[in-house]
């Protein structure tokens, strides 16, 4: 649009009669995806992979998927792109970095999300110095293998090649190839009944006709390791929903992934719509803390229901705790939700029944989650007489519909919808599991400032420990979380009060890392591949 | 034209068409008849603007003749046309020029429907010349004192091509029709449908989230009718979500993301 791109030519200069012609071609269509100021990163990313020197078919593929990359994920993902095929270029052909460019608008669609784009890239770079003959079979099957696979299960299954054909070059590439027994097993071992992309514009309908209004979904990636995704959370008015799910069997018949996405997305929704404001954590116990949530997580549920009686049951069959559970309390938190979200539920026990009452006490006030606050005081009081141990971070009511509940501590004071966007520009933090960890570049300069700080609920010993942590050697007790202050969103033009209560649980200390050496796992399984 | 003395006799109104007012409309609609001031009706498909007419014709003791407009539909359909018989040629006036010669109610349903070449024939009819000129015939029908012309027009068909001209909008008053408040909805389609209050009510709230959507993948919402013929079924027997997939979403779109979303809706309350 107006651009001109004779304008520009000092920034990419002669970029061969091929990829010239390409250029003026998809002009257009780049200049209706990118930002004046993205449009110049497009040109001078160009040129990079021009003075590469690896052909012509890296830059002319460039230029022309760069814009649709741009357009699923936006113009962040096609710079990390364009960095990510350049820093391939010491280990691998023009060809196979072309490949990767040509396949990323499939694998931007799939993903559906910049964050698992990025995680994509830095997975291919891993595959390079692992498997570097399957990275083009592996390419050129993407379509396929992201229909039936996460992130995740693409990563397990190419990493499970990896380690079988470590040194058989023509065995790997029948397995990237998809053309061994092998590699069809695994495959099959990590397909999950529904992928979210696959569901997520269905699922934004039915809450938009429910409810009248937009919400943001997002996919996010379970931990590698596992098959469990992670669970659902909230955080700045975006529902993080897993990226896959399995069917469940339940005791009243089995769930499908879209029901259980459905439940979910209508109980992510429900705190949403019907929690209006932030309760204050201040003072509280995390018992305290995590028994209220069981009530508010109720009332949230009691609400919707009210509006659409169907939600009941669409959630309670998927309450599955008896009262033969009560070892941790973890047990308990998920007998209480089902007997209140199930007048159906027989169960004896005097606690629950309490849990009962208290609800019916607060009724009348549960417009407002001061009564979830008040119930779930008198509540926990109680069920710390059980004597059991409480972690905050394994002891909850067990359903995996249920959101993580931070949204009830820490969201914006003025609840308004209007200025709801998700936020980009502030600073990630990110709780990750080991290998997604491990694999990581580290930035050795790095501060408190750094764009993304990510932690490790566990402790991470050195290869060569000598049963010290890095926690132990180098660690400190982490800042606060951030205070931020009101700013001007670009994204909607409208100023938003950031008066978002800070987290009430302790900053956790963790093992942290901020560097850039590239520093991956000195296990035997991937010794020799570090790069 | 079966009775000599009476051209307009199959075209009075002899019962009652209920009718359930949801705002000022019925004494808008009397001012604007005893002013005989062309009237248009606007709102999406199936939200009672027919039933209100036909309600109207009856209640101002008027023949009401209907014309369904159509794109092939031209002048001489409105007008009227010379037939051949056994006699030789003879005139026939078409509904337009026997509602003005005799004096009726016009109803022109989905007046954008029709090319504008022959919408502007009513022009000289909505005007205060109130008369229609049979071309072909050599004839100036003036038109009769109780002759009124009403006309339908759903705005939702964003069609450009097919919008009214400023010209022919701005010969008529327009009255609203929007989907009616959820009590008087459910209303009618207890009383159309047979089915109690509190599965219409249930319906009414299925048609709003499906009312929801337009605009987001839908381009029209459900209309009263469609909640009536869901309720015809359901008074029939048949189990409430099928009727809903037969009557509301099986019709309204073929978007197998936007079905699932809606079946999915109809299951929060049935
Ligand atoms: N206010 C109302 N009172 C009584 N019945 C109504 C009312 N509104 C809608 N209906 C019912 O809805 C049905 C559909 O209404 P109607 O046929 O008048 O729609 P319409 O607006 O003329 O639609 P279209 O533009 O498709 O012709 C009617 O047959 C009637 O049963
Ligand atoms: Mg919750």
């Amino acid at each position: 649009m107006g651009s001109n791109l004779d304008d520009h030519r000092e920034l990419y200069g002669d970029l061969g009669p091929r990829a010239a012609e390409i250029l003026r071609a998809s002009w257009q269509e780049a200049s209706r995806s990118l930002s004046p100021r993205g449009l110049e990163d497009y040109l001078r990313a160009a040129r990079s992979l021009h003075d590469l020197g690896r052909g012509a078919d890296p830059v002319a593929s460039f230029i022309q998927e760069a814009p649709a990359v741009a357009r699923e994920l936006g113009e962040d993902s096609v710079a990390q792109l364009a960095q990510a095929a350049l820093a391939m270029a010491s280990r691998t052909s023009g060809g196979v970095i072309a490949l990767v460019i040509a396949t990323s608008p499939t694998a931007a669609r799939r993903l559906g999300d910049p964050e698992l784009f990025l995680a994509w890239l830095r997975f291919l770079d891993v595959l390079l110095a692992q498997a570097p003959r399957g990275v083009r079979p592996m390419l050129e099957r993407l379509d396929r293998l992201l229909g039936e696979l996460t992130l995740g299960g693409l990563r397990r299954w190419a990493l499970w090649g990896a380690q079988a054909h470590r040194t058989d070059f023509p065995a790997q590439e029948r397995y990237f190839a998809l053309e061994s027994p092998d590699s069809v097993a695994v495959l099959q071992r990590e397909r999950k009944g529904t992928l979210f992309v696959d569901v997520q514009r269905r699922l934004s309908m039915y809450l938009r006709a429910l409810w009248g209004r937009d919400f943001w979904l997002r996919p996010t990636s379970g931990d590698y390791e596992g098959r469990e995704g992670r669970r659902p959370f909230i955080e700045d008015f975006v529902v993080h929903l897993p990226d896959a799910l399995d069917d469940l069997e339940l005791p009243g018949g089995r769930a499908t992934g879209l029901e259980t996405y459905r439940a979910m997305a209508a109980h992510a929704a429900a705190h949403l719509v019907y929690t209006r404001e932030a309760l204050s954590g201040e003072g509280l116990s995390p018992l305290q803390a995590a028994t209220i949530a069981v009530f508010e997580d109720a009332r949230v549920e009691d609400l919707a229901a009210r509006d659409f009686p169907g939600l009941a049951p669409l959630w309670r069959r998927l309450h599955a705790a008896t009262p033969a559970q009560e070892a941790r309390i973890g047990d308990w938190f998920g007998r209480i939700a089902r007997a209140l979200a199930d007048p159906g539920y027989a169960d004896p026990h005097p606690l629950v029944a309490r849990a009962r009452s208290l609800r019916d006490a607060h009724a009348v006030a549960c417009e407002s989650n001061r009564a979830s606050m008040e119930a779930g005081l008198a509540l926990a009081h109680d069920l710390s007489r059980l004597r059991l141990p409480f972690h905050p971070r394994e002891d909850f009511d067990g359903l995996a519909y249920r959101d993580d509940n931070r949204y009830l501590w820490r969201f914006d004071e003025a609840h308004d919808f209007a200025g709801a966007a998700p936020r980009t520009d502030r600073q990630v933090r990110r709780r990750v599991g080991l290998m997604e960890f491990v694999n990581e570049i580290e930035v050795e300069t790095a501060g408190d400032d750094a764009q993304e700080i990510w932690t490790l609920p566990t402790e991470l010993f050195p290869y060569e420990d000598e049963g010290r942590s890095y926690n132990e050697r180098e660690g400190k007790t982490p800042a606060a979380e951030p205070v931020h202050y009101p700013e001007w969103d670009y994204q909607i033009g409208l100023e938003r009060p950031t008066g978002a209560p800070s987290s009430t649980s302790p900053p956790r200390k963790g093992t942290r890392r901020r560097s850039t050496r590239s520093w991956r796992p000195t296990s035997p399984s991937s010794r020799g591949c570090a790069g | 034209m079966t009775r000599t003395d009476d051209p307009l006799s199959d075209y009075r109104v002899r019962e009652e068409p209920w009718y359930r007012p949801v705002a000022d409309e019925v004494t808008l609609f009397e001012a604007a008849w005893s002013a005989r001031m062309p009237m248009m009706l606007k709102g999406p498909t199936g939200c009672g603007k027919t039933r209100f007419v036909e309600h109207m014709a009856w209640k101002l003791g008027m023949p009401l003749v209907t014309v369904a407009c159509n794109e092939d539909m031209t002048a001489s359909d409105l007008v009227g046309r010379f037939l051949l018989d056994a006699q030789g040629t003879r005139w026939q006036d078409g509904p337009l020029a026997l509602a003005a010669r005799h004096g009726a109610l016009c109803y022109l349903d989905e007046v954008v429907e029709a090319r504008q070449d022959t919408t502007v024939v009513i022009h000289p009819l909505t005007d205060t010349r109130r008369a229609l000129p049979l071309e072909k015939k050599g004839e100036l029908v003036h038109a009769h004192a109780d002759f009124q012309l009403v006309v339908s027009y759903n705005p939702g068909y964003q069609n450009l091509m097919k919008d009214l001209k400023q010209s022919t909008k701005q010969r008529f008053g327009a009255l609203d029709f929007g989907y009616p408040q959820r009590e008087v909805e459910t209303e009618i389609v207890v009383h159309e449908s047979g089915v109690d209050a509190a599965v219409a009510g249930k319906l009414v709230s299925v048609a709003e989230r499906a009312r929801n959507l337009k605009g987001h993948g839908l381009d029209e919402g459900i209309s009263t009718r469609m909640l009536i013929h869901a309720g015809a079924l359901m008074a029939r027997g048949v189990d409430p979500v099928a009727a809903c997939r037969v009557a509301l979403v099986r019709p309204i779109t073929d978007d197998p993301d936007m079905r699932d979303a809606l079946d999915a809706a109809v299951t929060t309350f049935f």
